[in-house]
């Protein structure tokens, strides 16, 4: 087994519910793979069980060839991990809980204190380094979080929402850490619900609803794939109802809602020329003058969700 | 494996060796007992055992009685408190242990590292115990100090009653860990664990004994001999009879055996510290 990671038929049974249906999922050396669902998919139930948080009622998930559920210890170990939002112990500083993962993953002790002021530095918590993670906010303990998945530095990260809880800047941070991550060949597997920031940093998605894989390819390939596009669209004058109609009957034609009396969004199969077909269409419907045609969402998005939406 | 992914990988390997079980147990118990040593509780406790030993220590002069001159008699004013003190122990420093990392989600940081259930177990409660004993420790050096300055002896018995009160620490933190393992609230881990010490069972102990069934098996009825080691000679059960309205009443009191108390302490520290094994190597983060 050469892949950094496997679920082969992994399935969670929670009572009458099943999070995870039979996953197949492969994930080769030195990808970043975006890991994409609706809530309640089982994006994080899979994470939990690859993260030896849950026992998988059937199938294995394989760190580097080791089985998790029988040998958590050497498959763990090189490993870092962000699930959900970590609790810290609110009597440690963020130096002395970096300290006790630091042993329990075997630091060198000379080399400890360097990689924990590195990693401080990295997620950007100096200030905060030495005062107790009681009183810490969300925000921070997330990026304390990240500091600990990276003390190590593991080849494989395994991150679920990592930017939750971060404010607009240290969401950049952290997608730049995660970058960076990239171009020294670690292998990155992380969940979210935020398709443009997948979209920018990963080169692969798996994308799961009700526990099963969808798809699981390159980002490119995927955006390709996606048939349906969004444009919105301005108006000078406020659309009427007949208006509205006259652009529904239109070839290609999905969907129209309408935000404003002079916005409105149209659902379109196809692409660039049902683009342009389209918009030379509304500028012939009598009464109609187009201040603003463009494009919204990404190809992503449109994939996800008319993904998501057949596997409803 | 293709040779570049070996190279890469290379860039990450030889950094970090996993330690050895022992080593991480170490770390636990280094880290755990800070928790402890850093703690409201352990504070909370500290000033309770101050008020005991200042109540002994005051009341008789305040009386205007001399101490004991008997060194067993004027320990066993200190030591008839130190079932409580363990009781105490058990709930501050074990009661909440396992479940607090799931309800309170700092599992969610520790769990995904690799390090087995079994060390994080023995970890905890090597921290949770070793904070006990400083408490207990500090207890009995008190009684020694104040027997030896007020006696100038320390009876052997004084000893037997601290081993007898580390055996029922060892025990009584187990079944503590075990409903830690059971129950999804600290709170409920807590209150349960320190009614079950002080309420249920000396209540269920009355009822055996007003049936005139001897309670061994019960760990607070065996935890007795933590005192009654101090009574010499040592007390041999006693069956009054009394008649009421021409029926006659046995009145029982039961004094726990040493030998037979000692095992009925290992028992349920080997017990329920199994059990506790066993339903946290499967306890998930949900």
């Amino acid at each position: 087994m050469n892949e950094a990671i496997v679920t082969e038929n992994l399935t969670k049974v929670f009572g009458n519910f099943t999070a995870v249906n039979e996953l197949n999922l492969r994930i080769e050396h030195g990808v970043c793979v975006g890991f994409l669902g609706p809530n309640g998919a089982g994006k994080t139930t899979t994470i939990k069980i690859l993260t030896s948080m849950l026992r998988a009622t059937n199938g294995n998930a394989y760190i580097e060839g080791v089985d998790v559920g029988i040998n958590p210890k050497e498959a763990l170990g090189r490993v870092g991990s962000v699930v959900e939002t970590p609790e810290f112990y609110p009597y440690l500083t963020p130096v002395e809980t970096l300290t006790y993962l630091g042993k329990i993953r075997g630091i060198a002790s000379n080399q400890l204190l360097e990689r924990i002021e590195h990693v401080i530095g990295e997620v950007k918590l100096q200030d905060w380094k030495d005062k107790r993670i009681g009183k810490f906010s969300k925000g921070m303990k997330q990026r304390l979080a990240i500091a600990q998945a990276l003390l190590h530095e593991p080849p494989i990260l395994i991150l679920d929402e990592p930017t939750t809880g971060l404010d607009p800047r240290g969401m950049v941070e952290v997608r730049e850490i995660i970058k960076l991550l990239k171009t020294e060949g670690r292998t990155i597997f992380m969940s979210s619900h935020l398709l443009f920031e997948v979209q920018e940093v990963c080169d692969k998605v798996a994308m799961i609803n009700k526990g099963q894989l969808l798809t699981y390819d390159e980002i490119e390939k995927l955006a390709n794939l996606a048939e349906v596009v969004k444009v919105e669209v301005q108006i000078l004058s406020p659309i009427t109802p007949e208006q509205v109609k006259a652009i529904q009957d239109f070839n290609s034609v999905k969907n129209l809602v309408v935000y404003q009396p002079h916005l409105f969004v149209v659902e379109l199969e196809g692409r660039e020329p049902e683009k342009a077909e389209l918009l030379a269409n509304i500028q012939n419907v009598e009464g109609i003058s187009v201040t603003s045609f463009r494009a919204v969402g990404t190809a992503l998005e449109n994939l996800y969700m008319s993904m998501i939406s057949d596997s409803i | 494996m293709v040779q570049g992914e070996s190279q890469e990988l290379a860039l990450f390997q030889g950094q970090t060796t996993v330690p050895s079980d022992f080593q991480q147990y170490l770390s636990v118990v280094r880290y755990e007992t800070l928790k402890y040593l850093r703690s409201k509780r352990l504070l909370a406790i500290l000033i309770i055992l101050a008020l005991i030993i200042g109540l002994i220590l005051s009341i008789p002069p305040a009386l205007g009685h001399d101490y004991p001159d008997d060194a067993l008699e004027f320990a066993g004013l200190f030591i008839s408190f130190a079932g409580i003190l363990v009781i105490l122990c058990f709930t501050f420093f074990g009661a909440d242990a396992i479940v607090s990392e799931f309800q309170q989600k700092t599992g969610y940081l520790l769990f995904p590292n690799p390090l087995k259930r079994i060390v994080i177990l023995f970890g905890k409660f090597t921290a949770s115990f070793l904070a006990s004993m400083l408490v207990i420790i500090i207890y009995y050096g008190v009684v020694v100090i104040s027997i030896g300055a007020v006696n100038h002896s320390v009876p052997g018995e004084v000893g037997l009653s601290l081993l007898f009160c580390v055996m029922y620490l060892l025990s009584g933190l187990s079944i503590a860990y075990l409903l830690s393992s059971l129950m999804k609230g600290t709170t409920g881990a807590n209150v349960l664990t320190f009614f079950l010490f002080f309420l249920i069972l000396p209540i269920i102990e009355s009822v055996f004994t007003f049936a005139g069934v001897k309670p061994s098996l019960s760990i607070t009825f065996a935890s007795g001999i933590i005192y009654f080691i101090l009574v010499v000679p040592y007390p041999k059960d006693i069956v009054e009879e009394f008649t009421m309205g021409g029926d006659t009443i046995e009145i029982h009191q039961f004094y726990p055996e040493v030998a037979l108390s000692l095992l009925v302490m290992f028992f349920y520290l080997i017990i329920a510290f199994l059990l506790t094994y066993f339903i946290f190597e499967r306890k998930e983060m949900k």
